[in-house]
């Protein structure tokens, strides 16, 4: 499967007339669009707020927490700029490749622009010039129980590596909502040794009904913010760019939980 | 089980005998020495042993990175704030008044309303705190004292129980006496703190009305009469130290405002880090962590 998706991926890196003739919707059924916008505008009533700080051309690293199997802020932030009509820009977002097994919602994900993770990846993405969007909490995210809502993980620096060397903006995207709505009742470790699994989350609807529908999430209204690029200087050598990418990482995280932590307040308000 | 030993000090020795006999280093540290700020030794040692039963039999307080303070000279002690009743200061000077190899006491940097209060303005200085203010702060340094502050203010004590360990915003001031003061910062993480008293919900028009910072609604308040309603939870605390960092900027950098917004961020994100993991450790709000 990973082998698969990466030939996909592939095909789209290396066939850049098509990336760029062809936006994600052109490509996509009306009727991936009309499930995004069902999720953004009824099921969780997304408000997004930032889309201006992206820059109308040349690359691009969104990063952000999330939560569950697919990243969902990723396919919200797709939407959004759907639906800003001026915003004619295709985002990717990169996915740890074991992050789904699921053939046919890995072929879903694909023909939204999803590419599995690799430096080169995302090097070769942001070089012509594309927004990526990564999620750095990785596979630590899937099995958020309600203690830990709306409180980010670890991000992995290494992930920060190829924007930094290339000196691109890199901008936190803050979701809050994500979390409700993907509520994890409990981390089954019998459940993860059994399958081999790292985590074995057991939710309302999983692993009780079958696919799509055990993929299905509570309908809490969801607030996204994108917020300025982080400052950085361009890196000298790799030793620079490792400790860059290393105090970059850090930043974004504090950003995105310190935005999540103003949300969350001025939701109760 | 709780252990009443530290609260029969109280009923069968006199404080003052008891705090040198238990803690001579830091007796002798303040004994016979007029303070410019009101500390004032014998309160210390009346207080003590309540305090001392709080954070090791009630709270059951887990401190680690005590060595991280340093033993003399000045310091700035900054963390999350937390309890809707400030306890969390006095968590951290009971760790360096008993934990500490060489027990200082803390000066807590407190916000002008309290001592507005009747009785507790007066006891606060007795007990070792000053007012907030870069005046005092200063001469405090000068004296080589450690200083405690929480740069959340008055925002931190009155965050409901869903915003629990939920860092607001750091006022930058702290950053600023540290450069001009040529002083390391010491980030404190601290979870328990913030549900010894859940804050269920704040009523803001109903403090207004009453000229209070906050007004929460929290299982006993208002509902049990006083003192009942101060009866805090018995969760177990944690206190992580960090290694002190030391700002490598000359004097002169304290009015680069960019600069001292970057640097209080940054040490907010750390301590926000700290709890996040703290609190994703924990076992249960009674039981705390496994594995300290």
């Amino acid at each position: 499967m990973q082998e698969e998706m990466q030939e996909l991926a592939n095909q789209d890196i290396v066939n850049q007339e098509t990336v760029n003739n062809e936006t994600t919707v052109d490509r996509e059924s009306t009727y991936l669009e009309s499930i995004l916008k069902f999720l953004y505008q009824i099921l969780w009533h997304v408000e997004t707020t930032g889309l201006d700080c992206l820059p109308d051309n040349g690359p691009a690293l969104i990063v952000g927490n999330t939560s569950g199997y697919i990243p969902w802020p990723a396919l919200m932030l797709i939407y959004a700029l759907i639906e800003k009509k001026n915003k004619h820009r295709t985002v990717y977002t990169l996915i740890d490749s074991n992050h789904t097994e699921n053939k046919k919602l890995n072929s879903y994900l694909h023909n939204l622009n999803f590419v599995p993770w690799s430096y080169d990846n995302a090097k070769q993405l942001l070089e012509k010039g594309e927004i990526i969007v990564i999620f750095p909490e990785d596979n630590k995210v899937v099995g958020k129980t309600k203690s830990t809502q709306n409180r980010t993980k670890r991000f992995d620096w290494t992930k920060f590596l190829p924007a930094v060397e290339l000196h691109v903006p890199i901008y936190p995207l803050a979701t809050l909502g994500v979390d409700e709505a993907h509520l994890v009742l409990d981390n089954s470790n019998f459940f993860s040794q059994f399958f081999n699994s790292k985590v074995f989350p057991i939710t309302q609807f999983f692993p009780w009904l079958s696919f799509p529908f055990n993929l299905a999430a509570l309908p809490v209204p969801w607030k996204m913010k994108i917020m300025p690029a982080l400052s950085y200087n361009l890196a000298k050598d790799r030793e620079d760019i490792q400790e860059k990418a290393k105090k970059i990482a850090l930043r974004a995280e504090g950003d995105v939980q310190a935005e999540i932590n103003r949300l969350l307040r001025s939701r109760c308000r | 089980m709780v252990n009443w030993t530290h609260l029969k000090t109280l009923v069968n020795e006199s404080p003052v005998q008891a705090l040198h006999r238990r803690n001579p280093v830091f007796f002798e540290r303040y004994a016979d020495k007029i303070d410019g700020f009101g500390f004032d030794l014998n309160t210390w040692a009346q207080w003590e042993p309540f305090f001392r039963f709080c954070f090791e039999d009630y709270f059951k307080v887990t401190v680690q990175g005590i060595e991280n303070i340093p033993g003399k000279g000045s310091a700035l002690i900054v963390g999350n704030h937390s309890g809707l009743l400030p306890i969390d200061g006095a968590m951290m000077s009971m760790a360096m008044c008993n934990s500490h190899p060489s027990p200082r006491r803390i000066r807590y940097l407190i916000t002008d309303w309290f001592f507005h209060l009747p009785l507790l303005g007066g006891w606060m200085r007795r007990t070792g705190q000053v007012r907030a203010s870069l005046e005092i702060a200063d001469k405090l340094l000068k004296n080589d004292e450690l200083i405690g502050l929480y740069p959340e203010g008055i925002r931190g004590v009155g965050k409901t129980f869903k915003d629990r360990y939920r860092v607001v915003d750091f006022h930058p001031g702290f950053v600023k006496l540290a450069i001009s003061g040529q002083i390391p910062i010491i980030p404190v993480a601290t979870v328990g703190g913030d549900e010894i008293f859940p804050n269920i919900m704040s009523l803001p028009k109903m403090a207004q009305f009453l000229h209070l910072p906050f007004f929460p609604i929290t299982p006993a308040f208002p509902w049990l009469p006083f003192p009942l309603w101060m009866t805090p939870l018995p969760v177990k605390w944690f206190i992580n130290i960090h290694k002190p960092i030391k700002l490598d900027y000359p004097p002169e950098k304290a009015h680069d405002r960019k600069l001292v917004r970057e640097i209080a961020r940054d040490i907010q994100y750390e301590i926000q880090r700290d709890l996040n993991d703290l609190f994703d450790r924990r076992k249960t709000l009674f039981t705390g962590w496994d594995d300290h």
